[in-house]
């Protein structure tokens, strides 16, 4: 029966100009890939290998131009994307790049073209993690327009917003709609645990341990969903130069590379430790947000298998132990 | 479609209207328009198609018709700034940053500046408003100025107009002559001429490397950690807290910093 559903609301999207996007099992894993019909996407709730980041926050976009000593106006036009069935983890990593560039204008634009259908085949506190708490009333805090909860044999569907509403309708069927929470969010005290314990940790053994397995490789970032970092990088052309936003990655040494030569981060050791400094210190202090959202997908692509969670744990003991094996 | 109005990384050009050679590899460019700031802050001076860098202002934060900052020729961008010409246009954003404490509101009626290499730059426009605004006359300044040799030494031509405000000592590691300075580090100032009183607010900039060592003399006078004022450097893009390049612990140097207490210094990890 909910099959028909799915075809329903995917015909709608397909109709309305939406290029669909959605985790494809590919004989080398779950991946982020455009979709042709819903029958395509895995329905299985898996983390893909990759992240949604690239569609939301691709990893190179155009921030100005300037001709003749004056700004020229960027224009772009986004297409309409729709992510088609994103877990709650991953749309609570979206919803810092939300929080994060609220007020730059080249995320905004594409952000108003980007439908977000969220799902999931289980009940949402099943996706509990290491990084952050995860309340009965997740659904309620989480930016998407729709989203599709597998119940039994059926699908509970939530919209969040117009464009959903207006899809739905199209699609002739209806979804419900959760109050916006009145109270504020409390705090996070698995995030703030997290914070405490990196912050105090600088001359824990581990992070020493860890020096000798890290390669610096920057894997890691590039999976992470919630890893942000960007350079500014010029390009001239014949009469016009123009200024490009691109993904930075802490792991190279370019990334802290000053004039003359000095390099603050020195080693892989001083590296992990700025990373996990980002995610569990740097984004709960500015953001009040959790920095990590536990996908593991960092553990996933490790060439040398460092484990975060087994790195938080290590770090509350005194010993490194488990990571030198 | 992004309107450049309201776009963060927003830069626009202005005319240099002066550019004065410092050192062999230092000028000073003076920059039309006002900039209000406080010392200690910084300026994206830049230009589109070869990047931009912040550079600390170094002019009087009165003077309403310019900006001054004061760049050295050390890599792509600089090489590139160092080919303009007075007329021509420098691209700026700013200013940015967590300044120096207001110099009516020091802790202490006793201020000493340490300023090393080209971190003495951001010193200037401090020792500027020192000598312009008379009801700043209570406080004893004295300045510990360490550089390589004479020849990079900055703002030479300004030291007789400074010296009858403040006092300002000169230690060079490479002293030729009859050269005014002493030979030394800038630690051994601390021995050389130390300052007369231990009621000291201090402000710094120089190396990480000189911080280590001057910090162990700033200790040894007693003075309370929260009277000690430095200015960070790192890699920055945005300036606005969101590229990480200059995340150190909890805080960001463009936007926590990049003035910091030392009580607040040595709580951040790797930061000194």
């Amino acid at each position: 029966m909910f099959q028909t559903d799915y075809k329903k609301i995917f015909n709608a999207l397909k109709d309305a100009g939406y290029e669909i996007y959605a985790p494809v099992k590919t004989p080398d894993g779950i991946y982020v890939k455009a979709i042709e019909s819903e029958k395509d996407a895995d329905y299985s709730g898996k983390f893909p290998a990759d992240s949604w980041k690239q569609l939301i926050y691709p990893s190179a976009e155009v921030v100005f131009r300037a001709k003749n000593d004056k700004l020229a106006a960027v224009k772009t036009k986004h297409p309409r994307v729709a992510f088609w069935g994103i877990n709650v983890v991953d749309l609570k990593a979206l919803q810092l790049f939300d929080l994060i560039f609220k007020n730059y204008p080249f995320y905004i634009e594409r952000r108003k073209s980007i439908f977000i259908m969220g799902f999931s085949a289980k009940p949402l506190v099943e996706y509990q993690n290491f990084s952050f708490e995860i309340h009965s009333d997740i659904l309620e805090r989480l930016n998407y327009d729709l989203f599709i909860l597998k119940r039994g044999t059926g699908l509970k569907l939530y919209s969040a917003s117009a464009t959903a509403d207006r899809l739905l309708k199209a699609a002739g069927t209806k979804a419900d709609v959760l109050a916006h929470p009145q109270e504020p969010i409390q705090e996070d005290r698995r995030v703030a645990a997290l914070k405490k314990l990196v912050e105090s940790s600088q001359s824990h053994p581990v992070w020493q341990a860890l020096n000798e397995r890290c390669i610096a490789c920057g894997k890691c970032s590039i999976v992470c969903p919630t890893c942000y970092c960007f350079d500014l990088i010029d390009t001239v052309h014949t009469n016009e130069a123009e200024r490009k936003r691109v993904w930075g990655d802490c792991f190279y040494s370019e990334f802290t590379r000053i004039a003359g030569n000095y390099i603050f981060l020195k080693n892989p050791s001083e590296k992990l430790f700025f990373w996990y400094t980002h995610k569990f210190s740097r984004i709960p202090e500015h953001l009040k947000f959790p920095g990590c959202v536990g996908c593991r997908r960092c553990y996933e692509v490790c060439p040398v298998f460092i484990d975060i969670e087994e790195t938080l744990a290590d770090l509350k003991t005194d010993k490194a132990e488990k990571s030198t094996r | 479609m992004t309107k450049c109005m309201n776009n963060p990384f927003q830069t626009k050009p202005t005319t240099i209207v002066n550019i004065k050679d410092e050192t062999q590899d230092v000028r000073l460019f003076r920059l039309a328009g006002r900039v209000d700031f406080e010392h200690g802050q910084f300026m994206m001076v830049g230009i589109p198609g070869f990047g931009e860098a912040p550079f600390d202002i170094c002019s009087d934060n009165r003077q309403k018709k310019y900006f001054e900052v004061c760049i050295r020729k050390v890599g792509g961008l600089t090489e590139k700034i160092f080919t303009l010409e007075r007329g021509n246009k420098l691209w700026i954003r700013g200013p940015y940053g967590h300044s120096f404490p207001p110099l009516a509101k020091l802790p202490t009626k006793n201020l000493l500046m340490l300023g090393g290499g080209t971190g003495f730059i951001t010193l200037r426009s401090i020792v500027r408003e020192f000598i312009r605004d008379h009801r700043l006359g209570a406080t004893d300044v004295q300045i510990y100025y360490g550089a390589r040799d004479w020849s990079c030494l900055l703002f030479k031509d300004e030291y007789e107009e400074w010296r009858k405000r403040v006092k300002l000592e000169l230690v060079l590691e490479k002293k030729e002559g009859d050269q005014a300075c002493d030979l030394g580090l800038i630690t051994d100032l601390f021995t050389i001429k130390p300052p007369k009183n231990k009621d000291l607010t201090v402000i710094m900039c120089g190396p990480p490397v000189m911080y280590k060592f001057v910090l162990q003399k700033i200790k040894a006078l007693d003075v309370p950690d929260e009277n000690i004022f430095l200015s960070m450097e790192r890699r920055m893009f945005c300036g606005q807290g969101v590229c990480e390049h200059c995340g150190i612990g909890p805080k960001y140097v463009c936007k926590d910093g990049p003035v910091f207490t030392y009580a607040e210094a040595k709580l951040l990890p790797g930061a000194l």
